[in-house]
């Protein structure tokens, strides 16, 4: 397919992107798009720096291998550069969806599949706006280097995502849900998943007054679980953040205690969802990275670069939005582990608290914040009124310090609309989840 | 030109972006990345209909068949495109090859390496060229070109634990070293000094306005006020807000690589449309649909992909700056500088918090030295009513206006 330069490492990566998105506005077709998009990019390395090229004219490949080769200095032995020696050289046909692939679905069945849910709008009352979307994604990457890889493998995604604005009790109110699958099939028969959430937010919205600002304990539903792992710890687990800093390699030092000993949180490309990646985008097979295991600093996530830069291995985390960028470090799915206490028994002993069922998005770096979605406030032990909050805010590792339970069912998500964003790369897919957790000492306001 | 003889119009949409960026680590360049990225839309009206289709690259007989093929879809599309209007507008600066501008961001590094040792700067320095066409058989045909700088590095102290510190984040239109020297100088020279924060049940605040426009743009969305769902929903004609507060629908030369017409081929006289004026809510932005719902003619603010059917999601939204610099408008007052806010929010009723993650106290216009992580609060009516001051006249950091308003502030 391409000859690579001598003395250099390089690798290409072709891209091939079926996908479909049909928008149903207020119950009205606005859009019913279905493309295969084809792209490459190209990477080569001198030892120094790295050189990048992206690339919708797949005829002119070779040309662009050149190109870069001829802005890099040749280097003899670059295949012990400890970068390039990390590289792994798998080879084959991964392919996992090609029987299943979303492209095989007609546009009348996705079309008939988002019709059986609009009754689950048109029949609530309060809806002044909503948008139903259908949308698919059947990714094919083809990887080759010159350490010899050569593999083939795919990701998908399915999904049906209802957004609508509720007539609140002083205020229009947004809200959705999702529906995300790997293949079409899995999608027809969830409409009370749909219809249990507009339920919810329609009570939320009409009733829920201001909460004082202050200092609160928080019980975070799995769903807001899982994305304070993202933010607040993930984030800093991608190791692009420390690698070269020998401050930052002295203050996360494996071994290190980070949170209480009952807390895991681990990474891995292999669970199937948003965050599946049997690969990652320099080739590296995908595979679990314990984060924090029993409260001490056990790992993070690397990319080869990272990794050489580091002296550990890479962990299948180099990641890319789409062919038109370069893989960086980023999580795939990344999740709490479970604990030991049941559901119920972290209520039992909250005196006065909030639960924080669900979210409007999160950020995290020293501090995180959660906007939530819908809170209530716990009162002696029971889930009470329901409360308006703008954000939640903490510093990182001391909330990490603060979390006194955590319970023992793990639940997994995939947003259909959005992603993680890190730098200029956004949307990226990525899974996320865990069990209930109770954490003292948020700040609310 | 006018289309064919059965009234059916073809449209053409492409987007080009030509882009060149270097990628920073440890202060020095690790890679550089080109990206020459053409995409192409074709969209045929007819019969109340538009079929829609696009490719990368350049557009070819086939995607004009499938977009006709498209119309099959029966996606309603009620509205007349635009026509008979021919502009080209170029706002690029001075031309810039590849490897002087690698050669510029080597020597910008070296001089910040060089005047602040104890920093390490990461992230990213784009050159990007974008060019946008929308042309149709009815006579239309706009062109709109752009070139940027941006510089968008993250800094960190070498003792620091934290992630990074602070950031130098600047666009313009051509690579200016020594307004980011500059600028990195006052940010550093300040950062390296602890301060006090001024005290009061609310303070002066200077923010870039972007921290707390979003709730703005989605209440000022033209189908949520006709459908009800927003906050200004039958509250056109009123004042608002402070009688100094005035915000337009901005498509003029202010802002980078926004073409000053919109998916549906609309232009406005100056390139902007005035959307609250001296604190009265005039009207909400709109594309055709919108428009067609409130009653009034779009305001150009049609949005989507170059394959897609136009829609209305947000717009470019600037405030009306004042007569006044930051220093005139900060009166002598200390106040608190907001250079790093992450993660913040409205509540649907307008009330706002944020962390912020880099303060600084500041006199006169100058940065006097950071303070410790702190929270801010506010409230749409407030913040844009009686706690509005104004937006600056100058551009006192990183080539911005300042936004001046008062704010709640607590610890941590």
């Amino acid at each position: 397919m391409v000859r690579f330069p001598k003395d250099l490492y390089a690798d290409v990566r072709v891209e091939t992107v079926f996908s479909t998105k049909i928008l149903l506005d207020d119950f009205l077709l606005k859009q019913n798009k279905t493309k295969t998009d084809t792209g490459a990019l190209v990477r080569v390395f001198d030892g120094t720096r790295w050189y990048y090229g992206a690339t919708t004219d797949l005829a002119r490949l070779q040309e662009m291998v050149d190109g870069l080769a001829r802005m890099a200095t040749p280097a003899q032995g670059i295949d012990a550069h400890p970068a390039v020696a990390r590289m792994e050289a798998n080879r084959g046909d991964f392919r996992r969806y090609a029987d299943d692939s979303v492209a095989r679905v007609s546009n009348a069945d996705k079309l008939a599949l988002m019709e059986s849910y609009v009754p689950v709008l048109r029949e609530a009352e309060g809806i002044l706006k909503s948008r139903l979307y259908y949308l698919d994604r059947h990714t094919e990457k083809r990887f080759l280097s010159s350490r010899g890889a050569d593999l083939v493998f795919d990701i998908q995604q399915a999904s049906l995502s209802a957004r609508y604005t509720l007539q609140g009790r002083d205020a229009p109110f947004q809200g959705g849900e999702d529906v995300f699958e790997t293949v079409f099939g899995r999608l027809p028969g969830r409409q009370e998943k749909v219809r249990g959430t507009l339920r919810k937010d329609l009570d939320y919205c009409r009733n829920a007054l201001p909460v004082p600002p202050g200092t609160y304990t928080c019980i975070l539903s799995p769903l807001v679980t899982g994305v304070f792992a993202h933010e607040s710890f993930g984030h800093k687990s991608e190791a692009d953040f420390m690698a070269g800093d020998e401050t930052m390699a002295r203050e996360w030092a494996i071994g290190r205690r980070v949170g209480v000993p009952e807390l895991n949180i681990l990474d891995s490309g292999a669970i199937e969802g948003a965050g599946y990646v049997p690969f990652d985008d320099e080739g590296t097979r995908a595979r679990e990275t314990w984060l924090i295991r029993g409260g001490l600093l056990s790992g993070r996530l690397h990319s080869a670069a990272t990794a050489a830069q580091l002296g550990e291995e890479p962990t299948g985390n180099a990641r890319a939005v789409t062919f038109e960028y370069e893989p960086i470090v980023r999580m795939t799915t990344t999740y709490v582990g479970a604990g030991t206490r049941s559901r119920d028994s972290l209520f039992a002993d909250v005196a006065d608290g909030l639960y924080i069922d669900g979210l409007n998005h999160g950020s995290g770096m020293t501090t995180f914040t959660l906007a939530p979605r819908r809170a209530y406030r716990i009162r002696n032990g029971q889930v009470a009124e329901p409360v308006s909050v703008s954000v939640i805010t903490g510093n990182v590792m001391k909330t990490l310090e603060e979390i006194d339970g955590i319970s023992d069912e793990v639940e997994l998500f995939s947003f259909a609309l959005g992603g993680c964003g890190k730098m200029e790369q956004h949307p990226l897919p990525v899974g996320f989840g865990g069990p209930t957790i109770r954490v003292r000492g948020m700040q609310v306001q | 030109m006018s289309g064919d003889a059965t009234g059916t119009v073809r449209e053409s949409i492409r987007l080009s972006v030509r882009e060149t960026a270097v990628s920073v680590s440890l202060g020095r360049i690790d890679s550089v990345r080109t990206r020459r990225i053409v995409r192409s839309g074709c969209r045929v009206y007819a019969d109340g209909c538009l079929g829609v289709a696009g490719t990368l690259g350049e557009a070819t007989a086939a995607t004009w068949a499938e977009a006709e093929a498209n119309l099959a879809l029966r996606i309603p599309y009620p509205y007349a495109p635009g026509r008979d209007l021919a502009r080209a507008r170029d706002l690029r600066g001075p031309a810039l090859a590849d490897d002087a501008f690698v050669r510029a961001c080597e020597g910008l590094l070296e001089a910040l390496r060089r005047s602040h040792p104890e920093y390490l700067f990461s992230n990213r320095i784009a050159l990007t060229e974008t060019e946008t066409t929308l042309a149709n058989d009815a006579g239309l045909d706009l062109v709109n070109r752009d070139r940027s700088v941006v510089v968008a590095l993250i800094i960190k102290h070498r003792d620091s634990v934290h992630i990074f510190d602070a950031g130098l984040f600047r666009q313009d239109r051509a690579f200016d070293a020594e307004a980011l020297l500059a600028d990195a100088r006052e940010l550093l020279d300040a950062f390296g000094r602890k301060a006090v924060r001024p005290v009061g049940e609310k303070v002066l605040a200077v923010l870039q306005a972007d921290l707390v426009l979003g709730k703005l743009e989605e209440s000022l969305n033209g189908e949520s006020v006709a459908k009800g769902a927003s906050l200004f929903c039958g509250r056109m004609g009123e004042r608002l807000f402070s009688p100094a507060f005035s915000l337009v629908q901005d498509r003029t030369d202010e802002a980078y690589h926004v073409p000053f017409f919109d998916m549906e081929g609309v232009v406005n006289p100056g390139d902007r449309v005035p959307l609250i004026e001296n604190g009265v809510l005039l009207r909400p932005y709109s594309d055709r649909k919108a428009a067609a719902l409130l009653g009034e003619p779009s305001t150009g603010a049609a949005s989507g992909a170059y394959d897609e059917t136009p829609g209305l999601s947000g717009t470019n939204l600037s405030i009306v700056p004042g007569t006044r610099t930051l220093a005139e408008l900060l009166g002598g007052e200390p106040a608190l500088a907001v250079l790093v806010a992450s993660g913040g929010d409205f509540t649907p009723r307008g009330d706002f918090a944020s962390p912020v993650q880099l303060a600084m106290r500041i006199e006169d216009g100058r940065l006097q030295g950071r303070l410790p992580d702190c929270s801010v609060r506010g409230n749409l009516f407030e913040l844009f009513g009686d706690d509005f001051v104004g937006l600056s006249s100058d551009r006192p950091f990183m080539g911005e206006r300042a936004l001046v308003v008062r704010l709640a502030v607590s610890d941590g």
